[in-house]
């Protein structure tokens, strides 16, 4: 899972950078700076630390987004495809979280944060669902079969 | 994948064996009904405040994740090397359509109807004697989210787009249908820990 992945179809072998392991990673900092939010409720902790994790979360995206970026002859047709579908069934998910939080009345800093990490997974939970697809595809394949 | 059937000698000499059709669609579209149905009925239950019903939501779907993911893990994963490659993806062909539209639901309602129960009953303020236990849980479900998200459902996908190739690669898929499987049973071996937490929080 963490390791450097491998386009396994068609006939040439290429080196993909490890998404799924960063992916998690970054998922990894995000929850661990929600399960500490949500850990003091209904308090108001300091959202410093909360805040670092998720910026880490971020900057794990990021690098996510730029290896991939650099990577020649992947099945970007195919990624898309599937990124887009993915995207929807998260929004719906997200979308429930967001509505049991604003329900609840959550006090703003912390819905504010908690907005950003859902933002932040928005890409992330999308981009390691169709790497992985996408990662047994060759460049060639303009979308799903 | 003829060189991969025959070489599994599970295949009758001489027999005809079709290749199991792949979906029409990845996702059954008539199973989304049943996501459907269980977010607006777990939606209703939340804006309602029916505590009880909150409680039979977070329990049954609940049940049903830590069922699912021991009964794949424990029971279909050590029948699966047994079973002759068109066997397997026969089953594969069946089964990982639905489970990308139940394991989800599943996993949404429960959280879903666990936050809402925690806000509700108060074990998640920080005076609460309990407080501990749920940290606990959410601890343990951020590991299994880790697992879900990471491992379980990318493999979950890959299998259902690779039988829709013209030439899927049996091998492939039989290595990733392991993966699903023995990943399945980390969370549903996760999942006792979980129990054991809520059974300490019902007590």
């Amino acid at each position: 899972m963490t390791g450097a992945a491998t386009a396994e179809d068609g006939a040439g072998r290429q080196r993909l950078p490890p998404v799924l392991g960063v992916g998690v990673l970054s998922l990894a900092l995000a929850i661990s700076g929600v399960s500490y939010l949500t850990s003091s409720l209904p308090g108001e902790p300091e959202l410093g630390p909360a805040i670092g994790l998720l910026a880490g979360a971020a900057v794990a995206v990021l690098v996510n987004i730029a290896s991939l970026a650099r990577a020649r002859g992947f099945a970007w047709g195919v990624f898309f495809t599937v990124g887009r579908w993915i995207l929807l069934a998260y929004a719906v998910i997200a979308g429930m979280l967001m509505f049991i939080f604003v329900y609840n009345e959550l006090p703003a800093r912390q819905l504010a944060f908690l907005v950003a990490t859902l933002a932040v997974g928005a890409i992330d939970v999308p981009m390691m669902l169709a790497f992985s697809v996408a990662r047994y595809h060759s460049g060639g394949d303009s979308g799903v079969p | 994948m003829d060189d991969a059937l025959a070489g599994a000698g599970a295949a009758r000499p001489g027999a005809t064996w079709e290749m199991p059709r792949p979906p029409a669609t990845i996702i059954p579209l008539p199973g989304l009904a049943f996501p459907t149905a269980a977010l607006i009925f777990v939606l209703t239950a939340v804006v309602g405040g029916w505590l009880a019903v909150l409680q039979f939501a977070h329990v049954a779907f609940g049940a049903a994740w830590t069922i699912v993911d021991l009964f794949m893990g424990l029971v279909i994963g050590p029948l699966m090397p047994r079973m002759s490659p068109q066997a397997r993806l026969e089953l594969s062909s069946r089964l990982m359509p639905q489970m990308a539209v139940l394991m989800p639901t599943l996993v949404t309602v429960t959280l879903v109807s666990g936050f809402q129960l925690s806000l509700k009953l108060g074990t998640i303020n920080t005076a609460h004697p309990y407080h501990t236990w749920v940290l606990a849980s959410f601890a343990v479900v951020g590991v299994m989210a880790l697992v879900a998200l990471g491992v379980n459902e990318p493999t979950n996908l890959a299998v259902l787009f690779e039988m829709r190739k013209p030439r899927p690669d049996l091998e492939l898929i039989g290595r990733l249908m392991r993966r699903f499987i023995y990943s399945s049973a980390v969370l549903g071996l996760m999942q006792l820990g979980t129990l054991i937490i809520m059974a300490r929080l019902a007590s």
